[in-house]
C-alpha cells in the first residue's frame, strides 16, 4: 500500500465512532502482535484520538456542558467531531465551528438550545480573546469623519441568557458551589483581554451598537445616529447623548479603539 | 557527543518541560534550571498570556523548542502556515535547534493530533527525509527528529525502526532526539530488545535525549508521561550516554504533574550518568543499514 493511501485509510478508521475491535474490516494493514491483534492495536490509537479531541473541547466549553448536562454534552461533542474533525495543527482551533454547528443542530442541545448556543458563543469568544493579537490603542480624536478599528481580541455578543454569570462559576476550581441559575434576559456582552487576562463586560445597547458599527468601519458621524436608534424606548435625547459619550469614553479608557486598517502599516 | 552541529554546538545539561502549573513558581522563585523545553505549538499565537509568560521566562532561562504536529512523515507536504509561525517563534526564543517526531498525523488537511507510526518502507524514508530537509531549510536551524512510542506495526514495513531512523536522518542530514522511554515502550509492545535499538543509533547524530515515565497495562505499555522514570528506561539512558557522551537531557512529564521541585529532582537523576559520560562518541553504530 502506498504511504498516502495507508494514511488516508488509517485516519478514516480512527475517525469512525465505532471502535476498531467492533469492525472486522479495519486494520487490515497492521500486523498482529504477540499480545494484541491488529484491531486491538489500532484500538489504542482510536481511543487516544477520541479522548484527546473530546478532552480539548470539554476544556474549552465547560459552560456548554453545564447547560446541557454531561450525557448530552458527550453525545453532542461526538456528533460535532464527526462533522468537524480538526483541520488545524493546533487543538486551539477545534471548537471554531461549534457555535455555527450548534445553531444548525438544535436537537443536540435539547430544550435548552438557546442558552446552550449563548454559552457556546461566549466560550468560543473566550478562546479567541485569549491569544489573538493586540493592536496599539489610540487616544481618539472624535469628529464626524473619524474611523476606527476595534481591538482584534474584542468580541461583541448579543445574548438571550445570562450566561456570563455562569462562566466564572464553571471555571472555578471545585464543584462544591451550586451553579447560578440562568435567567432569560437580553445581554450585550464584550469579551476582551486586558493585562493578558480575559474579561466579560456587560454593555448597554447603545454602546454595544456603536462599537459594532465602528468595528464595521463606519465613520463616527454615521455610527452615532444609528447607535442612538438602539436606545431603549422612552429614553430622553440627553440620556442617549450621555450614553454615546460614556461608550466612547469607556472604549478609549480600556483601549478598544485602534487605528483603522489603512492607517496600520502592517 | 557533548556539542555537535545538530544541537547548535551547545552544552545544555539537564532540562525540564515548561508547563503551566509551574509558571508562577518559576517566575517568582527563579529556581536554577539548566534549560526549559517548550511545546512550540502552545506559543505559536499572536498574543496573550502564553507569549507574555514565555518572554519573562526567556529573560532568565534558555529555552529549546519541541514540536508535536509538524508530522515529517506525512505523505503530503508540510503545512506552510505552521512552518511560518514556527520560524517566527524560533526567532523569539533563540532556540539552538528544533525537534519534532518521526511520525505522521494528518492527511488531506485533517489532523489526528497524535503521533501516528510510520510503515518502515523506503518510500517513507524518502518522503520523511525530504520533508525534514525542507523544514530545515525553511527554519534555518538544525532539526532533531524524535523516535515515537508505537503500538502498531505495518505489514508493509521493510526494515526495523532503528534502521528506518538511521536511514531518515542520514538522508535528511539531521540530528536525533533519542527518546529512551519511547524505545522501551515500543520494544515491550513489539517484542524487540531495546538495547539493540540504542546500540544501533548513530551516536554522532544524537543532539538531545528524552527520558520519561510510562504506564504498564496487562497487554501493552503506554507512553503517558505521568510517572517517574522507570529502572529499565534509566538502563537504556545509561547505555545511550555511554555511547553518545554528555548530551542535553530532558525529562518529559505532561500529566499528573508533580510540584516543580519533585519534577526537577527526578530530572537531575540524569546527572548520575552524565557526570561520568565520555567526552566523545565511542562506537560506530552496529547494523546501521537495512538491506535495500
Amino acid at each position: 500500500m502506498q504511504l498516502l493511501e495507508l494514511q488516508r485509510t488509517m485516519l478514516a478508521e480512527l475517525r469512525q465512532p465505532t471502535a476498531p475491535e467492533d469492525n472486522p474490516t479495519s486494520a487490515a494493514y497492521l500486523r498482529p502482535g504477540r499480545r494484541l491483534n491488529a484491531h486491538e492495536r489500532l484500538g489504542i490509537y482510536h481511543r487516544s484520538y477520541w479522548a484527546r479531541l473530546r478532552q480539548s473541547l470539554a476544556e474549552d466549553f465547560p459552560a456548554l456542558r453545564a447547560v446541557v448536562g454531561r450525557r448530552r454534552f458527550a453525545a453532542l461533542l461526538d456528533a460535532y467531531l464527526i462533522d468537524h474533525p480538526s483541520h488545524s495543527w493546533t487543538l486551539r482551533d477545534l471548537g471554531q465551528h461549534l457555535p455555527a454547528w450548534l445553531e444548525q443542530h438544535p436537537e443536540q442541545a435539547g430544550r435548552r438550545w438557546r442558552a446552550a448556543l449563548d454559552a457556546t458563543r461566549v466560550e468560543w469568544a473566550y478562546v479567541e480573546a485569549y491569544d489573538v493579537a493586540a493592536l496599539p490603542p489610540i487616544v481618539a480624536d472624535f469628529h464626524a469623519n473619524s474611523r476606527f478599528a476595534l481591538q482584534p481580541h474584542l468580541r461583541l455578543l448579543a445574548l438571550s441568557f445570562s450566561v456570563d454569570e455562569l462562566l466564572p462559576a464553571v471555571h472555578r476550581d471545585g464543584r462544591s458551589q451550586p451553579l447560578p441559575r440562568l435567567r432569560r434576559e437580553r445581554v450585550w456582552l464584550a469579551v476582551h483581554r486586558a493585562d493578558d487576562l480575559v474579561y466579560y463586560r456587560r454593555l448597554d445597547p447603545i454602546a454595544f451598537t456603536l462599537l459594532q458599527l465602528l468595528g464595521r468601519g463606519l465613520p463616527l458621524g454615521q455610527a452615532v445616529p444609528e447607535a442612538c436608534a438602539a436606545a431603549p424606548r422612552g429614553s430622553s435625547p440627553q440620556s442617549t447623548a450621555d450614553a454615546i459619550h460614556a461608550a466612547l469614553a469607556l472604549a478609549t479608557q480600556i483601549g478598544w479603539l485602534c487605528s483603522p486598517p489603512e492607517a496600520n502599516p502592517a | 557527543m557533548p556539542a555537535n552541529r545538530f544541537n547548535g554546538f551547545t552544552q545544555y545539561g539537564v532540562g525540564v518541560g515548561l508547563r503551566i502549573p509551574h509558571y508562577d513558581e518559576i517566575l517568582s522563585r527563579r529556581p536554577v534550571v539548566d534549560w526549559f523545553e517548550i511545546i512550540s505549538e502552545n506559543y505559536m499565537v499572536d498574543g496573550g498570556n502564553a507569549l507574555a509568560t514565555l518572554d519573562r521566562i526567556l529573560e532568565q532561562y534558555r529555552v529549546v523548542q519541541h514540536g508535536v504536529s509538524l508530522y515529517f512523515g506525512s505523505a503530503q507536504r508540510l503545512n506552510d502556515d505552521h512552518l511560518r509561525r514556527l520560524k517566527a517563534l524560533t526567532r523569539r526564543t533563540g532556540t539552538p535547534w528544533v525537534s519534532d517526531h518521526l511520525c505522521w498525523g494528518s492527511v488531506d488537511g485533517t489532523y489526528s493530533h497524535d503521533l501516528l507510526p510510520l510503515p518502515y518502507t523506503w518510500e517513507a524514508v524518502e518522503r520523511t527525509a525530504q520533508q525534514i530537509r525542507h523544514a530545515q531549510q525553511e527554519l534555518e536551524l538544525p532539526i532533531l527528529v524524535e523516535n515515537v512510542s508505537s503500538y502498531a506495526e505495518f505489514h508493509d514495513s521493510e526494515m526495523t525502526e532503528w534502521e528506518f531512523l538511521n536511514e531518515v536522518v542520514e538522508r535528511a542530514d539531521c540530528g536525533i532526539l533519542l527518546d529512551v522511554n519511547n524505545i522501551y515502550v515500543s520494544s515491550w509492545n513489539h517484542d524487540f530488545d531495546p538495547m539493540t535499538y540504542v546500540n544501533a543509533i548513530d551516536p554522532a547524530r544524537v543532539g538531545q535525549i528524552h527520558i520519561a515515565g510510562h504506564s504498564r497495562f496487562e497487554k501493552y505499555r503506554l507512553d503517558t508521561h505521568d510517572h517517574p522514570v522507570l529502572d529499565p528506561v534509566w538502563k537504556l539512558y545509561a547505555r545511550a550516554i555511554e555511547r553518545v557522551g554528555h548530551t542535553a537531557t530532558l525529562l518529559e512529564w505532561d500529566d499528573r504533574i508533580p510540584p516543580f521541585d519533585e519534577l526537577h529532582s527526578e530530572a537531575l537523576k540524569a546527572n548520575r550518568w552524565l557526570a561520568s559520560a565520555p567526552q566523545s562518541p565511542i562506537a560506530a553504530p552496529e547494523n546501521r543499514h537495512a538491506a535495500a
